[in-house]
């Protein structure tokens, strides 16, 4: 794992020099900018407004299925679409008060191939030495949306990660939590799983 | 019932008559404790007060450098910005449909000290502090002319200014400045309510204002021969062409992750957006393990003031031997010699920790003013909080604990000795 991610490392490196020259060519006006992408880390976003809760999902493929290249056997294909069913289904991925009475409107997932979708990404904060490296044709990720509605939005004063036992390969989400008057954030682990949003 | 006064008389009496350790024991007790609460009563107040400078602010937008440093700077007035941002952008990002409203902020100038900040009256109407409170004046309104400057309540205290008066802005954020803009004064027009923020420390003047005292300025310098009058300048398109940082509020919070992706992303210049309560959750994060450490010490000399009481006991044990035989003869049972040893210690323990109590609030309030200016850290005198008052409550557990051991030994000696002891 330690030294398979060290190559991979080396070669999207190696790609992201070639890109970076590439545009540098194209033309003084293009902005050269690439996110940075960490194996185990996955990203969550969640908003409330009034009774609509909100949630974002972002995670390197490695989290969810241990490999980024397009799928090349029929297992691969199918851990893929077994991911994706699973990230539709919203209590395996986190959980709510049940007092809240919320419902869900949508739950949408996406497998992305060229993680330099229009899809995005914000930045990581944390810039541990291995295991992360910039973007390139290399890498793919799992996005998932879901909206949620709340008839006592009042009962609602954290979440709770879930995925922790379905994708053992994710070993921390990243919560980030927005509402009218608090806003919070946790490295949220499968000992640590839940966010309060009163911080 | 009577028997146990006696007993809480004796100890005190024994006590009194061992004055000198036992006030040494309960100095140690009350420095050990009070180091303990204090850190505590600092940890839990910072948090508070950081916490609640900003609020219902959505997004935070900066020049693209650390989400910390933009927080610190844009909110905490600490440290320095690496970079302005350019007003075009500012338009572009405040014009989005889903910006409800924004303010931008201007900083690098100060007044005696005081930083001053740039603004303009959206500030006064949708900053928000303490969980959704407004800015209110205790004096006068906000700012309308361009030499028209808006106080914080510190400001207006410690310099002793009042409505009318004018006063002259130094260039540069030092708390001297050699530098000053003094051939264009402002009017104190306003003086804000307290709110135990940065902002009491905040001289507030117009976006425009800033510009105006920079007019005749080139290369962070006065132009030699340029000079412009206050009226010349008054002439001039003031409209900035950069500013430090601005905040955003959203129509809807489910809009924010969008929006900062979408800034974060934004092509024609490198800014950052964040998320103020993220940000300064990321903060705590970071300093996490200094605050433990510090816990960590503050326990270990909380021990370490036990030891000394406990030590201090087991040593007068052994000169108290003929104490304890004589009342055993006039009809002290032993249990009466174990609530005596025992309830010695609580009375330490006691008097130890209500006095590092009283220490700490004497501290604080001691301390509040310069912990203000220095560090723009707001720390309220107040009573203990839960928290303290758990630590108290543990340390004095802890010390009528320790002291069951020498109560023990008093207790099976005792029972031993009789008044056969020979000393």
């Amino acid at each position: 794992m330690a030294t398979e991610s060290r190559t991979l490392a080396a070669a999207s490196a190696g790609a992201a020099f070639a890109l970076m020259f590439a545009s540098a060519d194209a033309g003084q006006h293009e902005s050269r900018q690439l996110d940075s992408h960490e194996h185990g880390v996955t990203e969550m976003n969640v908003a409330l407004d009034d009774d609509l809760l909100y949630v974002e999902l972002e995670a390197p493929a490695m989290n969810f299925v241990g490999f980024e290249h397009p799928p090349r056997t029929a297992e691969q294909n199918k851990a893929i679409a077994e991911t994706l069913t699973a990230l539709k289904n919203p209590p395996a991925i986190f959980s709510v008060a049940a007092a809240a009475n919320c419902t869900t409107l949508e739950a949408n997932a996406k497998h992305l191939l060229d993680a330099d979708d229009e899809t995005g990404h914000s930045d990581h904060e944390e810039h541990d030495d291995h295991e992360e490296h910039n973007d390139s044709a290399d890498h793919s990720e799992f996005v998932a949306n879901y909206r949620l509605r709340c008839t006592r939005p009042e009962e609602l004063r954290s979440i709770r990660i879930e995925l922790f036992d379905a994708f053992p390969l994710t070993t921390e989400v990243e919560t980030s939590f927005i509402g009218l008057e608090t806003q919070s954030f946790g490295e949220l682990t499968s000992s640590n799983p839940e966010l309060s949003f009163e911080p | 019932m009577g028997s146990a006064a006696t007993v809480l008389m004796l100890a005190r009496e024994s006590l009194a008559n061992r004055r000198a350790t036992a006030i040494l024991t309960i100095l140690s007790i009350a420095i050990s404790s009070a180091l303990l609460l204090g850190v505590e009563r600092i940890r839990t107040e910072t948090r508070s007060g950081f916490m609640s400078t900003v609020s219902g602010t959505d997004l935070i937008v900066g020049a693209r450098s650390g989400d910390i440093n933009l927080l610190l700077y844009s909110v905490f007035r600490i440290g320095s910005p690496t970079n302005n941002i350019t007003w075009q952008s500012y338009q572009e990002i405040a014009g989005q449909p889903v910006v409800d409203w924004s303010i931008p902020i201007s900083l690098g100038d100060s007044h005696r000290g005081f930083r001053v900040m740039g603004t303009n009256t959206d500030y006064f109407r949708y900053y928000r502090y303490k969980r959704s409170r407004m800015l209110t004046f205790a004096e006068g309104q906000a700012f309308e002319a361009v030499f028209d400057t808006v106080l914080g309540a510190d400001v207006a205290e410690e310099l002793g200014y009042r409505l009318g008066e004018q006063i002259v802005i130094a260039h540069g954020a030092g708390a001297t400045s050699f530098i000053q803009h003094d051939d264009k004064p402002f009017t104190v027009v306003g003086i804000l309510d307290r709110t135990g923020t940065p902002i009491d420390r905040t001289v507030h003047v117009g976006l425009e204002g800033i510009e105006a005292i920079h007019a005749d300025w080139n290369e962070g310098g006065r132009a030699p021969g340029q000079s412009l009058s206050a009226e010349e300048v008054l002439e001039l398109d003031l409209q900035p062409e950069a500013i430090t940082a601005f905040l955003l509020g959203l129509k809807s919070r489910v809009a924010t992750f969008g929006l900062q992706r979408k800034i974060n992303e934004y092509p024609q210049e490198p800014l950052m957006a964040i998320i103020p309560g993220v940000t300064l959750q990321q903060l705590w994060q970071l300093i996490r393990g200094v605050e433990v450490a510090l816990l960590a010490i503050s326990l270990c000399v909380v021990i370490a003031g036990l030891i000394g009481m406990l030590s201090a006991i087991l040593t007068s044990l052994g000169e108290r031997r003929r104490e304890m035989a004589i009342l055993r003869a006039i009809g002290a049972r032993p249990w009466h010699i174990l609530a005596l040893m025992t309830s010695e210690g609580a009375l330490l323990a006691v008097i130890g920790v209500s006095l590092g109590i009283a220490l700490v609030t004497g501290l604080s309030f001691l301390t509040a003013g310069w912990l203000k200016q220095r560090f723009g850290i707001f720390l309220p005198v107040q009573w203990p909080g839960p928290i303290e008052w758990l630590f108290a409550g543990l340390v004095l557990a802890a010390a009528l604990l320790v002291s069951l051991w020498p109560a023990w030994r008093a207790y099976r000696n005792a029972l031993a000795d009789g008044l056969s002891v020979r000393i």
